[in-house]
């Protein structure tokens, strides 16, 4: 009987302490008679393997012991997929913030200049501490509105003309497209220098003649003709989006293409040019101490510039990633419709 | 189908079927394991972890009474329906011979080939 009681023990732990004794003096008399009536089919009492098979047949203790207990869920079926999103969402800025930015800084800034392996080891572990605040943030606030939504009494507002209109993925928007050419222009008239950045500016009364950044002009120099062209494409493609605005396969993995080249000439011309770089970006701590006029303006902008790039640069690559996911997986149902 | 799938349906389709076939075998008195050994020999095996349960959740109801009462020198508890049991289980055997009327006419159309 000793399996057996070491059973029921356990199977008491989990159960409500009000209701416990009842409980397990049922479960106790169904045990007992089953086992009786297997050991008088087989003629003789029933051996320790053989008591250890049959309770495992009823399962762990605490399964049998939550069949007691009323069905409770920390987040619910309703709102189990927002989390899912949450958890989700978090997980891929983390990854930007914590793991991509590093790692970023890490090629472009001396001071922070390390192996991949130690940035990326550095990173993981304050990553995770974050993860975990995160998780347990998301975790606790969707555990709220469960508990609230699901109080009796707790109307639930929605309204169906407030739901979100369907986006058809298959199709450009005419705005987007139309934004992606007037942006690509205007950033190829700055290229090809078709209007200058010189100027006169008069913060505080006094004139001070603003000029393009020398980085700017060194970059241009020789990946002029590479860079334009890649511009150009992508204003084409644009142009083709704004025709004929439903998404075609091969269009995905064009701009998957521009994107990457993109990514890798931005990266290749600052590593090119690594030390005006460093020089842009370790100038911002400096400016506080500078005053104001064309100096400071000059290391803001120069500091823009390498960041907006960086931005660019590390833009194109997560885009290149999702465009090329989609070129993956890309298929069609059986009627020809793409899914 | 594999073995699995075919289980799963098996049991969902089962699972209606035993809070019925349980009220009605209350109609006379039975303790617990009497009780799952009757069902199982008319063909309704039930596993002690969802007929307990159930038997005191149909008594939070008040569709069953149970009493605790020695027998053969153990303590064993009886359930039994009680007149509000009786009388939802009337009503559920009815809307159960309605279901299943139904359910053969769309047997017998498939099993002719209908559609």
């Amino acid at each position: 009987m000793d399996l057996i009681d070491r059973y029921l023990n356990a199977v008491g732990f989990w159960l409500p302490k009000d209701r416990k004794a009842d409980i397990l003096r049922e479960l106790a008399e169904d045990i007992r008679s089953e086992k009786e009536e297997k050991e008088a089919g087989l003629g003789r009492p029933m051996i320790r393997p053989e008591v250890e098979a049959f309770l495992k047949m009823r399962g762990r203790p605490s399964q049998t012991a939550s069949r007691y207990l009323p069905s409770r869920h920390l987040i619910g079926p309703a709102f189990f997929p927002m989390y899912v999103f949450a958890l989700k969402l978090a997980g891929w800025i983390l990854l930007g913030v914590a793991l991509i930015l590093p790692l970023a800084l890490s090629i472009f800034l001396p001071e922070r200049s390390a192996s991949v392996v130690n940035v990326l080891t550095k990173s993981f572990e304050s990553c995770w501490d974050l993860a975990l605040a995160w998780f347990a943030m998301i975790t606790i606030g969707f555990a709220v509105a469960e508990y609230v939504q699901s109080r009796p009494g707790s109307v639930q507002h929605w309204n169906p003309s407030r739901l979100p209109a369907v986006k058809d993925g298959l199709r450009v928007k005419r705005s987007s497209a139309i934004a992606e050419i007037v942006f690509g222009a205007l950033f190829l008239f700055a290229w090809i220098g078709a209007f200058r950045i010189d100027g006169f500016i008069f913060p505080h009364g006094e004139p001070i003649r603003l000029a393009a950044s020398p980085l700017w002009l060194s970059l241009r120099g020789p990946y002029f003709g590479p860079i334009s062209i890649l511009i150009l494409a992508g204003i084409a493609l644009s142009a083709i989006d704004l025709a004929r605005p439903h998404v075609m396969r091969w269009r995905v993995a064009a701009r998957a293409a521009v994107d990457a080249v993109s990514a890798v000439m931005i990266g290749s011309l600052l590593l090119a040019h690594k030390e005006e770089t460093q020089a842009a970006l370790k100038g911002l701590r400096s400016l506080k101490d500078t005053a104001a006029g064309a100096a400071k303006l000059e290391g803001l902008r120069d500091w823009g510039l390498v960041i907006v790039l960086l931005v660019i640069a590390i833009g194109s690559v997560v885009s290149c990633v999702v465009r090329l996911v989609r070129f993956i997986r890309w298929r069609t149902d059986d009627s020809g419709e793409v899914e | 189908m594999t073995q699995d799938q075919f289980e799963n349906l098996r049991l969902e389709l089962r699972r209606g079927c035993v809070s019925l076939a349980v009220l009605a075998e209350l109609g006379d008195e039975r303790y617990g394991y009497t009780l799952r050994k009757s069902l199982t020999d008319k063909g309704i095996s039930v596993d002690e972890g969802t007929l307990y349960p159930l038997l005191r959740r149909l008594e939070a109801q008040g569709l069953l009474t149970s009493e605790w009462r020695e027998e053969e020198s153990r303590p064993r508890r009886f359930y039994k329906l009680t007149a509000e049991g009786r009388r939802i289980l009337n009503r559920l055997i009815e809307e159960w011979n309605a279901l299943s009327t139904s359910l053969a006419g769309i047997l017998k159309e498939f099993e002719n080939g209908s559609h």
